[in-house]
């Protein structure tokens, strides 16, 4: 029984993308939004009740899921859930809708494995079905635009894939070792001139699926081109389900000697270029979502200073990591679907951060929700990234890694250059044009500037979520994360 | 009841946010009655508070370590958590006339009232923090949405500015935090780093520091200021001038001075140094305006050097009178920059040079005016006297004739204000605001306090100095600065 306990919520999230399929093909695309729906809520409530149970469920000698995993697994599909509903206006109208959002919990049952994965086969099969659906989600705007961002993404990709294959290879190959990763980690010997090689690439291969600097070109275009709703999930779920594997893989394959000082090297190098390239580069966007891509490489960089610091201390000091990662996807999902909310009260915005002009008066309380998820992106207190960035960085200020931690505090003060001129814009800046609609187009404005509902009633409750966050640790001293976070082993 | 501290502003926030759209002058009494609640509750406070250790406050109840939500109120919180009730009060009167969106600018008032009063309550290290962060969200937008012409430059300014200094203070209090056992202050003493080595103490010292340096501000960090303050809008400017630049001597004295201990011994000359210099420099740029909320702007860079310069000297009297010059400073700041708005509310310009004859046209102003400007100036009897004057004569058992250059800030400040006062009120009578009106009821109702808040710590300044001294005389003792 425990072993089918691993692929329940797996399977219900399958089980409504399949009938949500099936209903849009007889032409019923809303029924098929909500089927699909429903099945990543009966996903996410389901890992999160397995999460509540506390002990860890194995399955198939492939899966490992403790609790804390759960926890990512069901926010996983949490986030797949949100971006449906809070697409559900736009991917009505769309012709493909339906099949956008069954491939995002196709996307999504996959993600949601991934944390748990033990077996290297499974996590190749796993990592390419999430990129396979990623490609598809980016070329589902249909647009010439969107189509090139696609092709990038697949190339970048495929690459990334070829040395994710290579790595393991390697390990497998040269070392003799089994499939598991506990396997792989008792043959790695001290010394092994393979192994740091296989480190290195898998490193390339992880940094190429989570948009690290020099990674991550493929980021901003398949963000800004793909549809909002769909780029909510994109930059959220698949991000933090490849993070959780990275965390746990990493401290586990590669520990002690000979990867101490080159694992630091690389890691710190790694995380320190995100941090200073994503910032730097997110100042000069126009671009709202092109905005939001370069944060999430910046925000890649301040997990990876997680990494680095789990390097140092070992596995079970994961909290802090893993709390970085859910807010921080959490946050971003809402303020990428914001942007489906925006379009949608204003026809005529053209995508631009300077376009949001007066958004703070037209819809008071979507662009207060934006300005909670752009406040925890930067790390302002009484969010939930606060606490992330604070364990965070905190770990590495006690493991001697202070420097990591002030390029990391820096570069959240650079951030607010481009989120709080976000927040500029909706709040301070007067719209360019007013809102006054010309005598003959009168009417479609009008009709066009109708409240996305879903959409904003969906980045309002992800605004909830990350104030609970950043207020309830003031009283239970975290206790709330630890306890769901922990990694018992 | 500390919990009530702040929680009743915000509480009056939310009320006054949501209640308050449809009707203006529903906002205004729900916001007044606000910070009169959370006024009372302030009183009630610091009446239960007694002992050198004060009040300790936890939620939900349990031990030590149990909550990050922490307060306490000792002597030394006590002065500073008075002001920003009374202030609260004056700013809501200051902005009573505000006509854009009156419940909002009211609620975020009550908000950052909330917010600093946390500041100064907090006894937790994650608790300060997360307080000290809080209180610049509301002052954005306050400075972004209400203020003058170059609002959005300033808003920008003053978040950028405050926020990196306060991103390496996180730095200093994650030092802090990771090494020590209890992250709650000492009870009336303050943060602690137990064990810590003393390269290690200077570090975090500096770190700290440079949180709370901007925010007082140093000069050379200073820059920000005049933009925010000449920007913010009336009530904002009191806020920001009032107890705004305070938190950064309270977490001197609070955080940054108890951490270092003996290492602070290092950080003494260039405090001083700071302390003098921003003394000179912002009265020598006060003396060189013509804008007058540009000149009080400046003032405040003059009046918070003592402050500084207090600090570095670090003996039990010179902390004593940095928290004097703070409170005084709170009040005379907060009634010139009243004042000054409630002038431009009928002229809609700062310029000196278009004033004059003010004395003939709006005498109730212009007497009001020359009171405050005597207050700034230090003139025995109002508050501003005590305080700069036993810092400079701290600073003179200290470093010798060198406190002279700090005396010479006295004169200067004399020179600055009487010029402003000589430029507005007298000369020629400026004939375009020959039929302004003067002062009404309701604006007496705020100035008038202030007036008298200054008269009293001016004739009484152990109400300060008294409250304050077993903490400050502590603090002395830990980093070796006498008896």
């Amino acid at each position: 029984m425990s072993d089918w306990m691993v692929l329940l919520p797996t399977g219900l999230v399958l089980a409504g993308a399949v009938l949500g399929l099936t209903l849009d093909a007889g032409e019923r695309r809303r029924a098929a939004l909500v089927v699909i729906a429903a099945g990543l809520a009966a996903g996410a409530t389901a890992a999160f009740v397995l999460a509540a149970r506390d002990t860890a469920v194995l399955g198939f000698d492939a899966f490992g899921f403790v609790p804390a995993l759960w926890m990512i697994a069901g926010l996983v599909h949490a986030l797949a859930a949100v971006a449906v509903l809070g697409g559900y206006r736009a991917l009505s109208a769309a012709p493909n809708g339906g099949q956008m959002a069954a491939l995002a919990a196709l996307s999504a049952a996959a993600a949601g494995l991934l944390p748990g994965v033990v077996d290297i086969v499974a996590l190749v099969i796993l990592l390419e079905a999430v990129a396979l659906t990623g490609y598809a989600l980016v070329a589902g705007a249909r647009g010439r635009r969107s189509d090139e961002a696609a092709m990038k993404y697949f190339i970048q990709g495929a690459v990334a894939t070829g040395l994710l294959v290579y790595a393991l290879a390697v390990l497998y190959g040269t070392l003799g070792s089994g499939l598991s990763l506990p396997d792989i980690a008792r043959a790695v010997g001290p010394g092994d001139r393979a192994a740091l090689t296989a480190f290195a690439l898998l490193l390339a291969a992880f940094a190429f699926k989570l948009g690290a600097f020099p990674f991550h070109s493929w980021a901003p275009d398949a963000y800004e081109t793909a549809p909002p709703s769909m780029a909510s999930f994109l930059a959220s779920g698949p991000k933090l389900a490849v993070l959780a594997i990275a965390f746990i893989m990493f401290p586990v394959v590669f520990s002690g000697e000979p990867f101490d000082g080159p694992a630091l090297w690389m890691l710190g190098a790694l995380a320190v270029a995100s941090i200073v390239f994503g910032n730097l580069g997110g100042l000069k966007q126009t671009s709202y979502a092109r905005m939001l891509a370069y944060s999430g490489i910046a925000q890649v960089g301040y997990a990876l200073v997680g990494l680095t610091v789990m390097h140092l201390v070992g596995l079970p000091n994961s909290v802090p990591v893993y709390l970085l990662g859910s807010m921080y996807a959490v946050a971003a999902a809402g303020a990428f679907l914001a942007a489906q909310a925006f379009r949608a009260s204003d026809p005529a915005w053209d995508g631009t951060i300077a376009g949001l002009a007066g958004a703070g008066k037209r819809r008071p309380l979507l662009a207060a929700a934006v300005t909670v998820c752009l406040l925890s992106l930067t790390g302002i207190p009484l969010t939930g990234g606060f606490w992330g960035k604070f364990l965070v960085f905190g770990g590495a200020v006690t493991t001697g890694t202070a420097w990591l931690a002030v390029v990391g505090v820096l570069g959240s003060v650079v951030s607010f250059g481009y989120y709080g001129g976000a927040i500029r814009a909706m709040y301070l800046d007067e719209p360019r044009v007013p809102p006054v609609p010309a005598a003959g187009a009168g009417e479609a404005t009008a009709e066009g500037a109708v409240a996305d509902r879903t959409a904003e009633a969906a980045v309002v409750a992800v605004a909830l979520v990350v104030v609970a966050a950043g207020v309830l640790p003031l009283f239970d001293g975290l206790r709330f994360f630890t306890r769901f976070l922990a990694l018992p082993f | 009841m500390l919990s009530a501290v702040v929680l009743v502003p915000l509480a009056g926030a939310v009320l006054v946010a949501l209640a308050g759209r449809g009707s203006a002058g529903l906002a205004r009494v729900l916001a007044l009655a606000s910070s009169l609640a959370a006024m009372a509750v302030t009183g009630v406070a610091l009446a239960g508070m007694s002992g050198a250790q004060g009040l300790v406050e936890r939620l939900p109840a349990g031990g030590e370590g149990a909550t990050w939500w922490v307060l306490s109120l000792d002597g030394l919180a006590a002065p500073l958590v008075a002001l920003t009730a009374f202030l609260g009060v004056i700013s809501i009167l200051a902005s009573w006339r505000i006509e854009r969106s009156p419940a909002a600018h009211l609620a975020l008032l009550l908000a950052l009232q909330a917010a600093v009063a946390g500041v100064f309550l907090a006894a937790h290290v994650l608790l300060f923090y997360v307080f000290w962060e809080a209180v610049l969200i509301p002052m954005y937008f306050l400075i972004g949405l209400w203020g003058h012409e170059d609002r959005r430059h300033a808003a920008m300014k003053f978040f950028i500015y405050t926020f990196a200094g306060s991103a390496l203070m996180l730095v200093g209090l994650m030092m802090v935090a990771f090494s020590s056992a209890s992250l709650e202050f000492v009870p009336g003493f303050g943060l602690t780093a137990g064990g810590m080595a003393d390269e290690m103490r200077a570090t975090v010292f500096w770190l700290l520091a440079a949180g709370f340096l901007v925010k007082i501000p140093v000069m050379g960090l200073h820059t920000w200021l005049p933009d925010a303050h000449v920007e913010a809008p009336t009530a904002g400017s009191i806020m920001l001038a009032g107890v705004l630049l305070k938190m950064g001597g309270y977490g001197m004295i609070r955080l940054a001075m108890p951490v270092a201990g003996e290492a602070f011994a290092s950080a003494q000359p260039v405090l001083v140094a700071l302390g003098i210099g921003g003394i000179i420099y912002g009265a020598l740029v006060a003396l060189a305006q013509s804008d007058l909320k540009r000149l009080v702007a400046y003032s405040s860079v003059s009046h918070m050097g003592f402050v500084v310069l207090a600090l570095g000297v670090g003996t039990p009297l010179a902390l004593g009178a940095a928290m004097l010059v703070m409170v005084s400073h709170g009040l005379v700041a907060g009634m010139l920059f009243l004042l000054v708005g409630l002038l431009y509310d009928r002229t809609h310009t700062r310029e000196m040079d278009r004033f004059g004859g003010l004395g003939r046209t709006l005498p109730g102003w212009a007497t009001a005016f020359t009171f405050a400007a005597l207050a700034s100036l230090g003139l025995p009897g109002l508050s501003g006297f005590p305080g700069e004057l036993v810092t400079v004569l701290e600073t003179f058992g200290s470093i010798g004739w060198w406190a002279a250059v700090a005396a010479a800030g006295v004169v200067l400040a004399a020179a600055y204000n009487l010029v402003a006062v000589r430029r507005v009120n007298h000369g020629p009578v400026a004939q375009e605001w020959a039929g302004t009106s003067d002062l009404r009821a309701g604006e007496w109702a705020a100035v008038a306090p202030l007036a008298a808040g200054i008269v009293a710590l001016g004739v009484w300044p152990a109400l300060v100095v008294d409250a304050a001294g077993p903490v400050v005389r502590a603090l002395a003792a830990t980093i070796g600065g006498g008896s």
